[in-house]
């Protein structure tokens, strides 16, 4: 009965579960390693670890953890190719099981399936470095840009005030400026095309899951910094036009500075509500606050905040609320912020609820 | 009395020119609490807000300039330019939007007609209508 029970609670264990003996050669192995591996429990079991899995590493760490008892338990990961389906990235679990009554060690290796997990790493950082090139450039067109605009209606204004029958160099000279001005408006606004850097691309996107992948990304470094995260999210929040990839990061971002605002420790506080319509200015939205107790920002730095190139951090480049600023007014929302120093902040996302 | 809020000195001072020149008097402001200090006295009858104020955004500048004198006429000019900035200030009550850079000519135009169209439809007290 218990051998029975015990079969039962590791087959439903969502990891595939080997387990070998001294020689490296499976002794058993769980009904999830069918899954991962595309073989029956029967092929495996009986089998050499190097034939069921062909990776140097994980030989060599099960070595290690079965002939050395000081090792303990060893980590690592692997990409498994499979024949009939695409590759896999696995996060492996090694430990020795000594059985000093039975005179002998076994070694345990758990198998976790990340593939899902790293993709989304991946597509963050790359989305991260995408949007970072975009706002850079994005930011230089603005800080050029507008020196240029002055340029441009001070030199109509001299245009404008030269007397008629004055100097027709004097002209050619303000108009020659002025397709110049014009020359470089058009190179800064290609520049920040090129980088990426174009209008939002709208899709259907549930809000909900886009902040609990984000929140499990961002749960490692949270979890190294002590803070611990609180999530209140209202039920049946509908899905909402908005550019996944933007939104990610501009939540990304948030919670990164958060955390990074609470060098000792604290609470990340993440709330999502459906706000109904209550004026004509004001309709359906879906209102995010992002919360830490950490140092806070001064009443001076406040109004600076979300400038481009407005940094309170040591090696920060100020451009990452100046980026969310931006994707939340794409969107037709807004971001605020309040702070306490040494008590918190707490940014305000409202993003209109647009459907369909 | 056009107010224009600007929190880049050098466009202040290059509107105000180009806007006293047609025959508008005009204070300016860099950002929206010296703005609505400035249209207390109630004589301003137009303002052009840059969407992005220390202090403020464009939007709530105007909303707040409008709880004050209801008639006020709003432009706003913006280099953040996008169609649905645009889609919102229109949406907002505002008579025009421009991109930065713009033309003087097109700005002194929409503030030109948006007061006269504002005059029609809020006559003075004496004024003989047509």
């Amino acid at each position: 009965m218990n051998k029975h029970l015990y079969k039962v609670i590791l087959d439903v264990l969502p990891h595939a579960i080997l387990v070998l003996d001294e020689g490296l050669r499976v002794v058993m192995c769980n009904q999830g390693c069918e899954d991962l591996l595309l073989k029956s429990v029967e092929e495996i079991t009986g089998r050499k670890l190097s034939e069921v899995i062909p990776h140097k590493d994980l030989q060599n760490q099960a070595r290690v953890v079965l002939q050395n008892r000081e090792a303990g338990t060893k980590l690592i990961e692997l990409h498994l190719d499979r024949e009939k389906d695409s590759s896999k990235i696995l996060k492996a679990t090694i430990t020795a099981l000594h059985l000093e009554d039975m005179g002998t060690s076994l070694c345990l290796i758990t198998l976790e399936d990340i593939t899902q997990q790293v993709q989304l790493e991946e597509q963050l950082v790359q989305s991260e470095k995408l949007a970072g090139m975009g706002l850079l450039a994005r930011s230089i067109a603005h800080e050029v840009g507008n020196p240029l605009s002055i340029m441009a209606s001070t030199l109509q204004y001299i245009q404008s005030s030269l007397l008629d029958g004055s100097n027709q160099n004097l002209r050619e000279a303000i108009e020659t400026i002025m397709d110049n001005i014009h020359q470089m408006h058009t190179l800064l606004r290609s520049l920040s095309d090129f980088t990426g850097s174009k209008r939002p691309q709208f899709e259907s996107c549930n809000l909900q899951r886009i902040l609990s992948q984000l929140l499990t990304f961002v749960s490692k470094e949270a979890e190294i910094h002590n803070v611990s995260i609180h999530r209140e999210f209202d039920e049946g929040i509908p899905n909402c036009q908005v550019d996944h990839r933007e939104i990610k990061q501009l939540f990304l971002n948030l919670f990164k500075n958060a955390i990074e605002a609470m060098p000792q420790g604290g609470k990340l506080g993440v709330k999502m509500h459906l706000v109904r319509k209550d004026s004509p200015r004001n309709k359906d939205r879906v209102l995010m606050e992002i919360s830490d107790t950490g140092i806070g920002i001064s009443e001076t730095d406040i109004p600076y905040i979300f400038r481009p190139f407005y940094s309170t951090k040591h090696k920060g480049a100020g451009l990452g609320l100046s980026f969310c600023r931006r994707v939340a007014e794409e969107h037709g929302g807004e971001i605020s912020v309040k702070s306490q120093m040494r008590r918190g902040t707490t940014f305000i996302v409202t993003l209109p609820l647009r459907q369909g | 009395m056009i107010l224009v809020v600007d929190d880049q000195e050098s466009m202040c001072w290059v509107l105000s020119k180009v806007l006293s020149e047609v025959g508008f008097s005009v204070k300016t402001a860099g950002t929206a609490k010296e703005a609505f200090s400035i249209a207390t006295n109630n004589e301003v009858t137009a303002t052009v807000i840059d969407y992005r104020l220390p202090d403020k955004n464009g939007f709530d500048l105007f909303l707040e300039l409008r709880k004050q004198n209801p008639k006020i006429l709003g432009v706003l000019i913006t280099s953040y330019g996008s169609k649905e900035l645009k889609e919102k200030a229109l949406r907002l009550g505002f008579h025009a939007y421009f991109d930065k850079p713009f033309q003087n000519q097109a700005l002194i135009a929409a503030l030109q007609a948006g007061l006269k169209s504002h005059r029609k439809l809020t006559p003075e007290i004496g004024e003989s209508i047509p």
